[in-house]
């Protein structure tokens, strides 16, 4: 089974797509048309640095995936048998799969480019290593509960949005933590409460609009579950303001079996995140599996990441009570004796770690023993 | 134009051995406060901060020993202030990057040069003496590529935004080169920093108590001048204990400071720091149709009497 993949806002960059627009010049012209640019010029050239700007990078990046679609149909490539895009690649796996045409998709994204551009004040950041429950407890403890969960990529790369300030408040919360938080350049609060108002307005766009049947099964970015054909309407309006359920979407698909992904466009940001979400696939199989066969282990595996740092944390404390700096201990690794030139301390957000005399590294805690 | 004038002070990794050293031997202002700064702390550091700096002997080498580099980095970026009120220039806002921050306060006066300058030579005893050494490296990209290559940065804390294609992570001394490698395989350009102890992240939190207690010693004062901080991008009247180590123990984001001001108002950014790093940063942090201008007043490069002549000119240029 293939699924075709379709990037969304962040893989774009200049260059993109060259050969294509000689290649499909109908097309092309229609675009340019619709826009009222060039669109060759702006996805090679972009002279007046408007590629990296919402209300030009999302019909480019459309644009640019949808003609890449064109060229796989062109070059005697089969349907696929499930098409997904993320965020704004939606529209380009809606188009793939019949539901509107390239000139509608292109009127709709282009209309909701200039909705988006509208937004200001905004932040969004990366949260890599962590968990949406140790997410969503940080933000409570911080008393930032005005922060949404814009992306679920991957278990361990989720997205938060917001308003810049709540966002530039959160950080040290998340780095008490020992999680990585890294702040992302976007003006707006994509996919957060903060875009209601466009997605109102963009409610308002769709009325009139008119969507077929899809001939391809699409995962939808709010459910992470194929498309109900009956509320395509609804469903692009409630992305806009919603979580992109990304790995929900990514995992359905893996559970059906044998799957090959390609991704079409621009960039690979979507394979590298293919490589992670199945990576937290066969680890999930894998417990399951032992799950069933080991009755004793299955409350251990069902231990969630803010378990175990709680755990960690407990067992740092513990340490630091009884051993002071310079205690003598015995690792599992190692034959002689060692002894402590640090507290006890969480690394990474989870790791209860401590530090030896003549050694760089870290020792792990759980490895040592006080002699 | 009325550009509001914002002194920078940068912080560790900027230092360098004889930084500010013909200003030393020529201009009266900064000599004088050199010897004041090197007098409060040459007992505490054991030895002449003046002729530790200034040796020409280490001349090159590499200047990384926190003892002497936090309050040779106050001393020099200090002293360049008190000449810069000589020249009659003064600011309306002080930015501080990391340690930058406490020379903030002490221009300001929210603390005492001496209480600053002692703080950070116990910053520097109490970090060297209970955190592991680490590493740190700047590294010219945007930060996505953390995001898209979560697997080789797993060991590494992301601990400031310059501006946004460079940042700054930190990590232990073994994983340092495996990424520097990664980093090279992908293209990117990397530089390792001057700085041997995990600043900005939970490595030095074995001296939060310790260090928390001395703070809550020093005398606070509201300042004189506004500042901002490079940690939470908010201007301050005051400052409270805790914010020292919040600010030596969270990430900094520059970027995020400078949009700050610039969204209020046109500004000349004046680099303080010894190498004009700062000064660099804002020019590509601000947008092309900016009005606010960088300037610095020094770099690594000597040939202080030379830069300052060209600082002044821009200077008056700009303001008037």
């Amino acid at each position: 089974m293939k699924t075709y993949l379709f990037p969304g806002q962040g893989s774009q960059k200049k260059g993109m797509g060259a050969g294509l627009f000689d290649e499909f010049p109908e097309l092309t012209k229609k675009a340019d048309k619709i826009l009222g640019y060039s669109i060759k010029e702006l996805c090679l050239e972009d002279p007046n640095k408007q590629l990296n700007k919402t209300q030009f990078t999302q019909p480019a990046l459309y644009v640019v995936n949808a003609l890449s679609y064109q060229k796989k149909l062109k070059d005697g490539e089969k349907e696929p048998n499930y098409v997904a895009g993320h965020s704004l690649g939606e529209y380009n796996a809606l188009q793939a799969a019949g539901v509107f045409s390239f000139e509608s998709g292109l009127k709709l994204v282009k209309k909701r480019g200039e909705l988006m551009s509208k937004a200001k004040n905004g932040g969004m950041a990366a949260i890599l290593n962590s968990s949406e429950e140790q997410i969503k407890e940080i933000l409570k403890d911080a008393n930032l509960d005005t922060i949404d969960i814009a992306n679920l990529n991957a278990s361990s790369q989720i997205v938060i949005s917001g308003l810049k300030e709540d966002v530039t408040n959160a950080q040290p919360f998340f780095e008490k933590a020992g999680v990585m938080f890294i702040p992302l350049n976007t003006s707006g609060a994509f996919h957060s409460r903060y875009m209601k108002e466009a997605a109102d307005e963009f409610e308002k766009f769709l009325k009139r609009k008119r969507f077929y049947e899809p001939k391809i099964e699409v995962i939808a970015n709010i459910t992470g579950k194929p498309y109900d054909h009956k509320k395509v309407s609804e469903s692009l309006v409630n992305q806009l303001y919603n979580s992109v359920r990304w790995a929900d979407g990514m995992t359905y698909l893996l559970e059906k079996g044998e799957m090959e992904f390609e991704e079409l466009g621009v960039g690979e940001v979507l394979t590298k995140l293919t490589g992670y979400i199945k990576r937290d696939f066969s680890e999930k199989e894998k417990t399951a599996t032992e799950k069933k066969t080991t009755k004793k282990g299955v409350k251990k595996k069902e231990i969630t990441a803010v378990k175990s740092t709680q755990d960690s944390l407990a067992l740092v404390t513990q340490w630091n009570a009884s051993n002071p700096i310079g205690t003598k201990v015995k690792s599992d690794f190692y034959d002689t004796e060692l002894e402590t030139r640090t507290e006890a301390i969480i690394l990474f957000g989870h790791r209860a770690a401590v530090y030896m005399k003549g050694y760089n590294g870290y020792f792990d805690l759980r490895e040592v023993t006080a002699v | 134009m009325n550009l509001k004038k914002v002194f920078l002070f940068s912080g560790q990794g900027s230092q360098y051995y004889g930084m500010g050293k013909e200003l030393y031997e020529n201009n009266k202002i900064f000599n004088f406060g050199m010897n004041e700064c090197s007098e409060i702390v040459s007992a505490a550091i054991g030895k002449s901060l003046i002729e530790m700096l200034y040796d020409p002997a280490k001349k090159g080498q590499p200047f990384d020993q926190l003892l002497y580099t936090n309050p040779a980095l106050i001393s020099v970026q200090y002293s360049l202030y008190r000449m810069l009120q000589d020249m009659n220039i003064h600011p309306e806002y002080f930015m501080g990057y990391s340690l930058g921050e406490i020379t903030s306060c002490i221009a300001s006066e929210m603390l005492s040069l001496e209480n600053g300058l002692n703080l950070s030579v116990t910053i520097a005893k109490m970090v060297e003496e209970k955190t592991p050494k680490a590493a740190m490296l700047a590294i010219m990209s945007g930060k996505e590529i953390i995001v898209q290559n979560p697997d080789i940065f797993s060991a590494f804390w992301l601990i400031a935004t310059n501006f946004s294609e460079s940042f700054v992570v930190c990590g232990l001394p073994k994983d340092i080169q495996t990424l520097q490698k990664s980093l090279q395989h992908e293209g990117i350009v990397s530089q390792q920093l001057p700085v041997t102890n995990g600043f900005h992240t939970p490595l030095i939190d074995a001296v939060e108590n310790d260090l928390k207690a001395e703070i809550q010693k020093i005398q606070l004062s509201k300042g004189k001048i506004p500042i901002i901080s490079s940690k939470d991008a908010r201007i301050k009247n005051e400052v409270s204990h805790n914010d020292f180590w919040d600010v030596l123990r969270y990430s900094v984001n520059f970027e995020n400071a400078v949009h700050t001001i610039t969204n209020q108002h046109d500004c000349v950014f004046i680099d303080l720091g010894p190498s004009g790093s700062l000064a660099t940063s804002v020019k590509y942090i601000l947008d092309a149709d900016s009005k606010s201008i960088p300037l610095q007043l020094i770099n690594q490069y000597g040939k202080n009497l030379q830069t300052l002549e060209k600082f002044t000119e821009a200077f008056h240029k700009y303001n008037n």
